[in-house]
């Protein structure tokens, strides 16, 4: 078994699942807002993405190359993240008004710069399966992301919504970031990089919660 | 015998759907998708039939890569028709995602066992009784919690269910890849670690709205 393989999938397994097992206790212990769940979900859902990966290099001795089911990890964590900013949040801070079409256009830089990290695996040389799969799990990365700089950057009108999350949207913008290095790094089999990245995304993973929870006080969708 | 699947289909089948017309509004409603479960199963037996031809990949690729997508999505689909036709009520939606889970689960640990008489113990009829049964009604469950969201918050429905679906899928391909290693034990006890959490604290939930 490869030792490094191995901690920069256990690392962010940690992070996720303590961050998870943080929410869901909260979620069990009293009601807490739709959107606070969702956020926990992504945590349990990228923990389980791990978990896989895990089980299969303590069973097998390696992780699958190209298409495995804990890839979809990272594609539900998004999931999960763009549901709750674009599914519950934007409809209450977004009227489509065109004094803020600025922020809306300056929001696209959070994808451009997934992108931009992305864009070296379509020269790698990886196969195609991997280009492939890596560019669908891209995909909720940049849709995610791009919620989570815009309720960054915009300007609060009601009650304080989104100014109490403003530091929760700014580490989910840092894990998207993180998440698709990860990708990157992967399809280039970067291990030490890969290691590094697992450390900081262990850290992300484990803010992140607590970040939302401490926000989420003041409100209750 | 290779119409093996069929005949303990029939025999299943058979005394389910005669029990239906005897049963109350609900019960029937829980044994009725029970049974769509049993046929699900069915179904995809021919579908993961099809894909190990077509991939000719080995079993254990098959069976921890491609057969928890194709389970996840097929026993989702009688949920989904449920709550567009009939109703989204959120209980409704998690017992009869979980008795479909549970059906499904009924045909394929049956099929296994009489498939594998020679080699199989007691220790195998606890892990895949409990651990199967359990893991199939739970990733059906959480896929129906999704599909709750069907009427009520379309925005959450589409991206919420795709991602609970990735959930249960990543779960079950979990418990289908430690229960063929040398961790068999550690795959009978993931279902259990998932399901006794929540049991207890709903019944904490219950018991606090009750005194309060």
């Amino acid at each position: 078994m490869d030792w490094l393989t191995f901690f920069s999938q256990l690392l962010p397994f940690l992070g996720a699942g303590i961050g998870f097992i943080y929410g869901a206790k909260k979620l069990f212990k009293k009601k807490i807002a739709l959107y606070m769940q969702l956020i926990v979900c992504a945590l349990g859902c990228l923990m389980l993405g791990r978990l896989f990966a895990l089980v299969n290099l303590v069973a097998i001795g390696s992780i699958p190359r190209g298409f495995q089911v804990g890839l979809l990890g990272t594609f539900g964590c998004f999931l999960f993240l763009f549901s709750a900013n674009f599914g519950q949040m934007d409809g209450l801070v977004d009227g489509r008004e065109k004094e803020y079409r600025k922020y809306r256009l300056l929001s696209l830089l959070a994808p451009a710069c997934i992108l931009a990290i992305y864009l070296p695996v379509l020269f790698a040389d990886c196969g195609l399966e991997i280009k492939i799969v890596t560019a669908v799990i891209v995909f909720p990365i940049l849709e995610a992301a791009y919620y989570n700089l815009k309720h960054l950057i915009m300007p609060d009108v009601d009650m304080g919504i989104l100014d109490s999350i403003r530091k929760y949207n700014f580490v989910a913008l840092i894990l998207s970031l993180v998440c698709a290095i990860d990708l990157t790094l992967s399809a280039f089999e970067c291990q030490i990089g890969l290691l590094i990245n697992a450390v900081i995304m262990a850290a992300v993973c484990l803010v992140l919660v607590p970040t939302l929870d401490r926000g989420a006080k003041k409100w209750t969708i | 015998m290779d119409n093996l699947i069929y005949i303990l289909f029939f025999c299943i089948v058979a005394p389910l759907t005669l029990m239906l017309f005897l049963l109350e509004k609900k019960s029937r409603l829980v044994v009725g998708f029970m049974i769509i479960g049993i046929c699900m199963c069915i179904f995809v037996a021919e579908i993961n039939g099809l894909l190990l031809g077509i991939l000719g990949k080995n079993i254990f690729y098959i069976t921890t890569t491609v057969t928890p997508i194709t389970e996840e999505i097929v026993k989702a689909l009688p949920v989904l028709f449920f709550a567009f036709v009939f109703s989204d009520k959120r209980e409704t939606l998690l017992s009869i995602s979980m008795a479909v889970g549970i059906g499904f689960a009924i045909l394929e640990n049956s099929y296994i066992l009489v498939s594998n008489i020679d080699t199989i113990s007691i220790g195998w009829s606890l892990i895949r009784g409990f651990g199967a049964g359990l893991m199939h009604g739970i990733c059906t469950a959480a896929v129906g919690y999704g599909i709750s969201f069907v009427r009520k918050r379309k925005k959450l429905f589409y991206t919420g269910t795709f991602a609970l679906l990735s959930a249960a899928i990543i779960y079950h391909a979990t418990y289908n890849c430690l229960v063929q290693s040398n961790f068999k034990y550690a795959g009978f006890l993931l279902p259990l670690l998932t399901y006794i959490p929540i049991v207890i604290a709903l019944i904490k939930r219950r018991k606090k709205t009750k005194s309060e």
